[in-house]
């Protein structure tokens, strides 16, 4: 029963080598979401969850991060999607790229309807 | 054990005090890393017990508590205290392990490395089975522990990690090389791992079983040998599926039953996590230290 066991392991890199050669275009730079009432609702609470904790929970900024309002309204969607998704290192602003594009996307959503202050 | 508990709780309490729950998604993974740090000034505390079984072996519970810093967006340093109770031989402590990681590619990028960088310094005794490298084996752990606490290994391990995120995916795979400090050659490993959110898009209400609250993949690693003799006989290996929930207190609870796939690997390692990360330490303790200051 355990002849050969370790043989799996070759067949399981090789099906993920092919899943990973089959993806790969980038991401759209259309909002997939865009004007979703659900996908604003979902962005929120990604954005409580995952944002707010620097930016503070109206995105208005607090003494670890700017506020957002705004960048975010004059950003073009795509432009915000890699952003948060890259993060910018240096700064201390984290890659986001943990997350599905899905849920980038539902948080940008969000933060386009934030209205400037 | 006990003693590890003892060290952990008072500071967990400190913790408590000093910062707010953080909510990140934490990586469903026991041995394989990806490219994905700690965010700045963020801890993570983290508790990881272990139960192996195999023939001819007592049960034992090896763990490691781990206390995870973001000291920069490319830059996480660790601290890992190691402990195991067996069962009819009792439980110790069995050393420390400290370790640097570092992001080599600062944007996202279709493979992103990371450089790993530990020193560790634990005893014959330890059991938490973090890294399987060389030729370790089962019988490893068939001796008492009076007699392996005396062996004491000082060791420096590098690990490569290269880590992809793929619609959704992760896949990472580490190359990992350790040397004992004093003596022996360099001995190899290996890890590989790939997971997903059970839901890629969220959903609209707060809710704690959502599906995407729930990350579910599969880790395989194993002993590659050691220098001059790179080989997967006469090695270790492991196949282990993994599934991490977030929850949204900031909590993450992990468990991965593991199965030995060679005669050299333990039957089952059944590995559980819990977790939790605290925002804004880094900025709560420097305030403390400005204000002791002033």
């Amino acid at each position: 029963m355990r002849r050969h066991p370790i043989q799996i392991i070759p067949t399981i890199v090789l099906f993920v080598t092919v899943v990973y050669a089959k993806s790969g275009a980038e991401p759209s730079a259309e909002n997939p979401f865009q004007n979703s009432d659900s996908a604003r609702a979902a962005g929120q609470k990604l954005f409580a969850r995952h944002c707010a904790e620097c930016h503070g929970p109206a995105a208005d900024g607090t003494e670890r991060a700017p506020s957002l309002r705004e960048f975010v309204r004059s950003a073009a969607p795509g432009v915000l999607h890699t952003f948060i998704k890259n993060g910018n290192l240096r700064s201390g602003m984290p890659s986001w790229s943990r997350l599905p594009d899905a849920q980038l996307w539902q948080l940008v959503t969000y933060l386009q309807t934030l209205e400037p202050r | 054990m006990i003693a590890a508990l003892r060290i952990g709780f008072p500071f967990l309490l400190i913790l408590g005090v000093l910062a707010s729950p953080g909510l990140a998604q934490e990586r469903p993974y026991f041995i394989t890393y990806d490219h994905h740090m700690e965010e700045p000034g963020n801890l993570e505390v983290a508790t990881n017990p272990v139960i192996g079984q195999a023939r001819g072996i007592s049960t034992f519970i090896g763990n490691w508590t781990e206390f995870e810093y973001g000291a920069k967006g490319w830059w996480t340093s660790e601290f890992y205290v190691d402990s195991q109770h067996t069962l009819h031989d009792g439980g110790l402590l069995t050393g420390f392990r400290f370790e640097n990681r570092f992001r080599l590619l600062l944007g996202e990028h279709r493979i992103n490395p990371v450089l790993y960088v530990e020193y560790e310094h634990i005893n014959g005794a330890d059991k938490t089975l973090k890294e399987v490298v060389g030729f370790d084996r089962k019988e490893g752990h068939a001796k008492p522990n009076w007699e392996t606490r005396l062996e004491h290994e000082r060791e420096f391990e590098t690990k490569l990690i290269l880590s992809s995120q793929i619609k959704g995916w992760n896949v990472s795979e580490n190359i990992v090389g350790v040397k004992n400090i004093h003596e022996g050659v360099w001995e190899f490993g290996y890890a590989f791992g790939f997971s997903r959110p059970l839901a890629l898009a969220a959903s609209a209400d707060a809710c704690t079983f959502c599906r995407e609250n729930f990350n579910a993949g599969l880790e395989l690693y194993g002993g590659l040998g050691e220098w001059g003799d790179v080989t997967f006989k006469g090695t270790s290996q492991y196949i282990a599926p993994v599934l991490a929930w977030n929850l949204p207190s900031g909590t993450t609870l992990r468990v991965s039953p593991g199965f030995g796939l060679t005669d050299q690997s333990h039957s089952t390692l059944i590995r559980f996590g819990v977790s939790h990360e605290f925002s804004g330490f880094g900025q709560q303790v420097g305030k403390l230290f400005r204000r002791n200051r002033s």
